[in-house]
C-alpha cells in the first residue's frame, strides 16, 4: 500500500511490517542481508511471473499455488546457494526458507488493491522487491557497522571502536529496524500533512 | 525436568516473536479483534502443534534418511498447508473467516514454518518437536498479547511523528527483547 | 522513579506536590546511598554519577528541542533517571558507557514514547540491561573498593591453589579472549539469525563471514569459553551465558562456563554448606566479596581485574558478613551496596507519600519467603541468615525501593501492584537461584514492566455505573 508514489513508499519491512522475519533475522551483516534480499527478490519475481500466467485460477487455489511455487523456488535457491556460497547459506539459517513466505506476503500485499494490468502489477511487484533489498541492506549495514565496525568485512569504524554487541542481537535488530523505519517515515510523510500514522496502527 | 526447560526455552528463551522475529506482522490488528482472535489463537496452537508433529515425522523418517534435508522447505510447506486447511475447516464456524482469508494470514504461517524449521534444525525427535511446537505457539501468543497490551496503553501517547506506527512498535519489541534476553540465563 | 501529573493511564500524585518536588525528594532519598558509594569506591564513581546525570539531562534537553516540546528538565525527572542509572554502574566503568546509557534511557525509553509518564519500561533499568547486552565485559567487571572507606574492607583475593588455574584463566582468559576471541568471535553475536544449535553452524559461518576469523570458527567458539557475549552460541557450546551477568560475571566468566549451576567451582567446599567466608575463601575464582576475615588466606592472587560480588558467594551457598552487606562494605555497583542507606531512603519516601509501600514490601517479602524456603530445602545451616544476606546483596534493595516503584511502569491499582510485586519476587528469585547471572533484579523488573499493561488490563476496577463488559 503506497501512501504516495515516492520511492520509499512501499518499503515493506519497515513501513508495513511485512517480511519482517528475514529482515531482522538475516541482517546481522550487510553481506548476508544483501544476499537475503536478492534471493527473496528473485523468488518473488519468478513466483509473480508464474502467477501472472495463472490468473485464471480461483483465489484460494492461487494462494496455495503461490505458496507452493515460492517454496519450490526457495528450495532451488537453497540448493544453489549451498553449492556455491555455503557460508552465506549457513549464515542465513532458517530465514532462507522463510524467504518463501516473505515473497508470498509481499506478493499478496500488492494484490489487495485492484488488479490492474499485468504490467502494473509487475512493476509494483518489482518495486516492492527492490525496496525490500534496499531495506534489508540498510538494516544489515547499520547493524554490522555499529556492532563490529565492519562493512562487508572491511573495517569501517576506527580501530579501537568499542564493539556494541547489542546490535548483533535480537533487541538490537529490532531497535535498529525501529529507527530506520522512523527515518523512512520522515521521508514518506514529507509533503503530507498528517502526522505519520500508518495503516493498521491506532 | 528437561522437559520443563525445553518448554521454557520454546516459549520464552527462543521465543519465536522476539528472538526469531516471526509472526510480528499481524500485530496491529490482532488486539483490535480480541474475541475473534481467541479462536485464531486456538487454531494457531493446533496448527503449530500438529505441523510440528507431522513435519518432524516426515523429517525424521523420510528426509533425513534420504539426505534430502533441503527439501524440507517445500515439504513442510505442503504439510502446513494441509494441516491448516483441515483445522480451518473444523473451526470454520467459529472464525467465520473464509478459507482464503485464513491462508492470507501468511505472516502467521511464517511462524509455523519457522517453528518446524527450527525443530528440524535442532534435530529434535518427533515427540520433542511436537512438544516444542506447542510451547512455541504458547510463547508466541503470550508475547503478542503483551505487545498488544502495551500498544493499547500507548494509544494516547505523545509519540514523535516519524516514530508513530511501525517504528515505535519495533522499538517496543526491541525493549521487550532486552527484557526477554535475561530469561536466557535460565536455560 | 518518575511520576507524571497529567491525565493518562497512571494515577495522580497526591495533589499538592509538583513533579519537581517529587523528584527532588527522590534525589534526596538516594543521596545517602550515593555518597556512601562514592566514599566506598572512590572518585571515579562520583564521575560516573555526574556523567550519567549530565548525559540524561542533556539528552532530554536536546530531544525536546528537536521535537519542539517544552523543555522539562526542570522537573528533575531526567536527573533521577541519570542518577539511578549511575548508581547501577560498576564503579570503574569507562565514562562513555554511562553517558551512552543515559542517552539511551532518556531518548529511546522515555522520549520516544512520549516523554514523562508515557514510558512503559523503567528507563534506567532498560538502559542498564541494554548496556549489559552491548558491553557486557565492562558492565560486569567489579573492582574492589577504592575510596576512603577502604580500610574497613580487604580487597578481595582470589585464593585457593586448587582453583588458581581457574583464577588465572579468568584473568588471562578475559584478556586473551577479549583480544583474540573478539576479533574472530565478534561475529557470533549474531543472535538473531541463528539461535539454537543452528548457532554453531551459523556462527562459524558468521565468523568466517566477518573475514577475520580462523576457519575454525566453530572450534574457536567452543574453546573460547570465556567469551563474553555469545549469548546465542552458548546454547551450542554450553559455553553458556555468563557475562550478561550484571555482576561479576566477568571474573566469574570462566567460573560460569563451568556450569550454569556453578557445579564446577562448586568443586571446592562451599556448595551448599554455608562455608563461612573465612574458609569459604576457597572455592570460586570469584574470590569472595567477603570483607575482612579470610582475606588472602592462601595463595592470594589478587584478582586485579575484577572481583566477585557478594552475590556470587551467596549463589554458591556461602555466607558473607551480614553487617558488611547491610552497611555496604562490599563490592557492587556504585549505588547498590548500602542496603541500610537505601532502606532509609525508601522509608523516607513512603513516609512522605511519594511511593507506595505495597510494592517494596510485597516484593521483598515474596523474595524473602522464596529464598528462605530454598535455603532450608538446600540444607543451609542458617537459612534465615542466608535470606537476610540475600536481601541485602546486589541491587535488590535499590530495585525494590526505587525502581520497581516507578509509578509509570508499574500497575495502577493496589491489587495490580501486589501482583506485580509478587511477580517480581518470583522472577528475581528464579534469576538468582537458577540463572547464570547472579543478579536478576534489573531483568526481573523490566520484564515485569512489560507485563504491567496486561496486569492493568485484568485488574481494572469497574467504573461506577458502567457495565464491565462494555468497557473499551
Amino acid at each position: 500500500m503506497s501512501k504516495n508514489n515516492g520511492i520509499f513508499s512501499g518499503s515493506s519491512p519497515l513501513l508495513l511490517m511485512l517480511g519482517l522475519a528475514p529482515a531482522l533475522g538475516s541482517t546481522a551483516f550487510a553481506e548476508t542481508a544483501l544476499a537475503m534480499g536478492i534471493v527473496t527478490f528473485i523468488v518473488l519475481a519468478v513466483t509473480g511471473l508464474a502467477l501472472l500466467l495463472l490468473r485464471a485460477v480461483p483465489e484460494t487455489g492461487k494462494v496455495v499455488l503461490t505458496i507452493l511455487i515460492a517454496a519450490a523456488l526457495t528450495t532451488v535457491a537453497d540448493y544453489v546457494l549451498t553449492a556455491k556460497f555455503a557460508e552465506l547459506r549457513d549464515a542465513m539459517g532458517i530465514y532462507l526458507p522463510l524467504a518463501a513466505v516473505s515473497s508470498v506476503i509481499l506478493l499478496r500485499a500488492g494484490k489487495s488493491s485492484e488488479e490492474s494490468s499485468a504490467a502494473s502489477v509487475f512493476v509494483r511487484g518489482t518495486g516492492t522487491g527492490i525496496l525490500f533489498i534496499i531495506a534489508l541492506f540498510a538494516i544489515g549495514s547499520v547493524r554490522e557497522i555499529l556492532s563490529v565496525g565492519t562493512w562487508f568485512g572491511l573495517q569501517v569504524m576506527p580501530e579501537g571502536y568499542e564493539m556494541n554487541y547489542a546490535m548483533m542481537t535480537a533487541p538490537g535488530a529490532l531497535l535498529a529496524a525501529g529507527f530506520l523505519a522512523a527515518v523512512l517515515n520522515v521521508r514518506a510523510c514529507r509533503g503530507t500533512s498528517d502526522d505519520g500514522k500508518k495503516e493498521g496502527e491506532s | 525436568m528437561n522437559y520443563l526447560i525445553l518448554a521454557v526455552d520454546a516459549a520464552l528463551i527462543s521465543n519465536v516473536a522476539i528472538s526469531y522475529f516471526l509472526g510480528l506482522s499481524p500485530l496491529p490488528e490482532l488486539w483490535e479483534k480480541r474475541k475473534e482472535n481467541m479462536f485464531s489463537a486456538l487454531a494457531l496452537i493446533l496448527v503449530m502443534t500438529l505441523s510440528g508433529l507431522f513435519c518432524s515425522l516426515v523429517w525424521q523418517n523420510v528426509l533425513v534418511p534420504q539426505g534430502a534435508e533441503k527439501l524440507s522447505t517445500i515439504v513442510f510447506a505442503v504439510i502446513i498447508l494441509l494441516v491448516s486447511f483441515i483445522i480451518s475447516l473444523l473451526l470454520r464456524k467459529q472464525t467465520g473467516a473464509s478459507l482464503g482469508q485464513w491462508f492470507s494470514r501468511s505472516a502467521v504461517s511464517s511462524v509455523v514454518l519457522g517453528v518446524v524449521l527450527i525443530t528440524a534444525q535442532k534435530g529434535y525427535g518427533v515427540l520433542t518437536s511436537t512438544f516444542y511446537a506447542f510451547f512455541a505457539a504458547l510463547g508466541y501468543l503470550f508475547v503478542v498479547t503483551m505487545l498488544a497490551a502495551i500498544e493499547e496503553r500507548m494509544e494516547y501517547n505523545d509519540v514523535p511523528g516519524s516514530f508513530r506506527g511501525m517504528p515505535i512498535l519495533l522499538v517496543t519489541a526491541g525493549l521487550m527483547a532486552v527484557a526477554f534476553h535475561g530469561i536466557e540465563v535460565l536455560g | 522513579m518518575e511520576k507524571k501529573l497529567h491525565v493518562s493511564p497512571s494515577p495522580h500524585v497526591r495533589g499538592r506536590w509538583s513533579t519537581s518536588l517529587v523528584m527532588l525528594s527522590v534525589v534526596c532519598a538516594l543521596l545517602p546511598a550515593c555518597v556512601y558509594g562514592v566514599l566506598n569506591f572512590g572518585i571515579h564513581s562520583l564521575l560516573v554519577l555526574l556523567v550519567s546525570v549530565a548525559s540524561a539531562v542533556c539528552s532530554e534537553l536536546v530531544c525536546e528541542l528537536i521535537m519542539r516540546k517544552k523543555a522539562t528538565i526542570a522537573d528533575l525527572s531526567a536527573v533521577v533517571t541519570g542518577l539511578l542509572l549511575g548508581m547501577n554502574m560498576p564503579p570503574a566503568i569507562p565514562l562513555w558507557i554511562p553517558a551512552i546509557g543515559s542517552a539511551f534511557a532518556i531518548i529511546v525509553v522515555k522520549q520516544l514514547f512520549g516523554g514523562l509518564g508515557q514510558n512503559f519500561m523503567n528507563p534506567a533499568l532498560a538502559a542498564r540491561c541494554f548496556l549489559v547486552l552491548a558491553f557486557s565485559v565492562e558492565m560486569t567487571t567489579f573492582t574492589p573498593e577504592n575510596g576512603i572507606l577502604k580500610q574497613n574492607f580487604q580487597p578481595v583475593a582470589v585464593s585457593e591453589p586448587a582453583v588458581e588455574s581457574e583464577a588465572e584463566t579468568s584473568v588471562t582468559a578475559d584478556a586473551a579472549s577479549t583480544a583474540t576471541a573478539q576479533t574472530e568471535e565478534k561475529a557470533e553475536k549474531t543472535r538473531s539469525s541463528d539461535a539454537a544449535s543452528g548457532a554453531t553452524a551459523e556462527t562459524e559461518a558468521k565468523t568466517s563471514k566477518s573475514g577475520k576469523t580462523s576457519k575454525s570458527g566453530k572450534s574457536a567458539k567452543k574453546e573460547d569459553t570465556a567469551r563474553k557475549e555469545t549469548k546465542k552460541t552458548d546454547a551450542a557450546s554450553g559455553a553458556t551465558a555468563q557475562t550478561e551477568g550484571k555482576t561479576d560475571a566477568a571474573s566469574g566468566a570462566t567460573a560460569e562456563t563451568e556450569a550454569k549451576a556453578d557445579a564446577a567451582s562448586g568443586a571446592t567446599a562451599e556448595t551448599e554448606a554455608k562455608a563461612d567466608a573465612a574458609s569459604g575463601a576457597t572455592a570460586q575464582t570469584e574470590g569472595k566479596g567477603t570483607p575482612a576475615e579470610d582475606a588472602p588466606s592462601e595463595g592470594t592472587k589478587v584478582d586485579a581485574v575484577s572481583t566477585a560480588t557478594p552475590l556470587a558467594c551467596l549463589k554458591k551457598g556461602q555466607t558473607v558478613k551480614l553487617q558488611a552487606l547491610f552497611f555496604g562494605n562490599t563490592t557492587g555497583t556504585v549505588g547498590e551496596t548500602s542496603a541500610f542507606l537505601i532502606l532509609l531512603g525508601g522509608i523516607f519516601l513512603i513516609l512522605i507519600g511519594v511511593i507506595d509501600w505495597k510494592i517494596p514490601v510485597f516484593y521483598l517479602g515474596s523474595y524473602a519467603v522464596l529464598t528462605l524456603i530454598t535455603a532450608a530445602a538446600r540444607g543451609y545451616s542458617d537459612p534465615l541468615l542466608f535470606t537476610a544476606e540475600a536481601m541485602c546483596a546486589g541491587g535488590l534493595m535499590l530495585g525494590a525501593w526505587f525502581m520497581a516503584t516507578d509509578y509509570v511502569s508499574s500497575p495502577i491499582t493496589g491489587k495490580g501492584r501486589i501482583i506485580f510485586a509478587l511477580l517480581l519476587g518470583l522472577l528475581t528469585w528464579l534469576y538468582r537461584m537458577f540463572g547464570t547471572y547472579k543478579e536478576g533484579v534489573s531483568n526481573a523488573i523490566i520484564l515485569a514492566n512489560c507485563l504491567t499493561p496486561l496486569i492493568d488490563h485484568f485488574t481494572r476496577p469497574t467504573a461506577f455505573g458502567i457495565d464491565r463488559k462494555k468497557e473499551v
